[in-house]
């Protein structure tokens, strides 16, 4: 299998020197041999042309390939970098991945996205708290709140007042007019009470003149002689 | 002088619930799986998708990881697998769509999907060609010309990934150059 050999049988060697791997001795003993060894001089001269392609190739193509992670492979000795954080890994992680895969993590972060939306939309319309209805309210202080509520409460006594006061204003009108005819009759019980306590106190002389004279019925020069009944009762 | 956390450090705080010990693996490690990935399937988006899936397929396995092996063997080796299983996969697709006997030869090792001969003519030719030519390499070679000229490793270090003995990954790399200088020669 192996007829691309060489006949010295020194391609382990050639390979070594090729790459620098020789030690110093191993290779000063293979210059030596290639002093002798046209094969070996032919052979190193092309493999080394074929290994200056395979490079200027991966030159060329990983060169331009724009990588997260500036670590290249000669760049092996170097001092230990920073320990990354989760997220820059996973960042560096995501950028090798395939297309469909960043594709998927895409449609679920638009999707979740959607959801979050709907989902406090759906909070915005739900029945708020007794609180929450106050404008404003959302973000009140204690105090705050208690002085809403106080304020809520003084609004609805008032609100309830006027409506019973509105209720209620028929009511008085009739009210005034039964506590007028109240006075009104009253007065009458008082007036002729006072009438009656009058027409029970007796007269006296000068009353009585003024009286005979006013309905004309006796001269006044002899009322005093009248022997009135009302007098003799009366004392 | 500070000393440097190893891989098998980080590995065994990921191990013990330390949620940002693995991102530190990643991020020691990403650039160099993505180049691997990118020697070995050529195409840049496949090279991203196989260094997702590398990392994924060593978060889901790090119970399993030992410490016999180092972190970046085991790494290179799940990377490996993974670009060797989207070979396959490209390979089972592209084989009814290719035509001419040179796109089936050319092919032959899984080529990156969508390349032509005719694409290859167009500006770029080198390293067109050096991009054909590597990836119709045998698996096995291919992962050690990848391993060596992308990753700068060492033979030793190809060695340890790969679980090969040192003088295996010397002649692999010595019998993937040369068909590779054939093939460069056929294509100019």
């Amino acid at each position: 299998m192996r007829n691309d050999d060489l006949t010295c049988g020194r391609e382990n060697d050639l390979i070594g020197f090729l790459y620098g791997e020789l030690n110093e001795v191993e290779a000063t003993a293979f210059q030596r041999h290639l002093r002798e060894c046209e094969t070996c001089n032919a052979e190193l001269a092309d493999l080394g042309e074929v290994r200056e392609s395979v490079v200027a190739w991966r030159n060329e193509s990983v060169g331009s390939v724009a990588f997260p992670a500036q670590v290249t492979a000669s760049s092996r000795t170097e001092a230990p970098r920073a320990t990354p954080s989760a997220m820059t890994a996973l960042r560096q992680f995501f950028n090798l991945s395939p297309l469909w895969m960043k594709g998927a993590v895409a449609f679920a972060a638009i999707l979740f996205c959607v959801f979050a939306g709907l989902a406090l939309a759906r909070l915005r319309e739900a029945p708020p708290a007794v609180v929450a209805a106050t404008p404003g309210a959302t973000n009140t202080s204690p105090a705050e709140l208690k002085a809403l509520i106080d304020q809520r409460v003084r609004e609805e006594l008032n609100r309830i007042k006027k409506s019973e006061a509105t209720a209620a204003a028929p009511l008085t009108a009739n009210a005034q007019k039964t506590a007028v005819k109240r006075t009104a009759n009253r007065n009458t019980q008082v007036a002729l009470s006072a009438a009656s306590q009058k027409a029970r106190r007796p007269l006296s002389k000068t009353e009585r003149e003024q009286l005979a004279n006013d309905l004309r019925l006796v001269s006044a020069k002899s009322d005093s002689e009248l022997d009135l009944l009302d007098d003799r009762i009366n004392q | 002088m500070g000393t440097a956390t190893s891989d098998e450090q980080i590995v065994e705080r990921a191990l013990t619930g330390d949620a940002e010990a693995f991102g530190e693996i990643v991020q020691r490690w990403e650039r160099r799986i993505f180049v691997l990935s990118f020697g070995m399937l050529g195409r840049e988006e496949d090279a991203r998708d196989a260094t997702q899936e590398t990392f994924l397929a060593a978060f889901r396995n790090l119970r399993a990881f030992r410490g016999e092996a180092k972190v970046s063997s085991w790494l290179h080796r799940i990377a490996v697998n993974q670009c060797i299983t989207r070979q396959r996969r490209a390979k089972v697709r592209s084989e009814s769509a290719l035509d001419t006997e040179e796109e089936k030869n050319a092919a032959s090792f899984a080529a990156p999907i969508g390349y032509s001969p005719a694409r290859m003519a167009e500006g770029r030719e080198t390293s067109a060609a050096v991009r054909l030519a590597v990836n119709s390499l045998p698996v096995e070679l291919r992962q050690v010309v990848v391993m060596k000229e992308f990753e700068e490793l060492t033979f030793k270090e190809i060695a340890d990934a790969l679980d090969l003995p040192l003088s295996t990954v010397k002649s692999r790399l010595y019998t993937a150059l040369k068909q590779l200088q054939m093939r460069l020669a056929k294509f100019g």
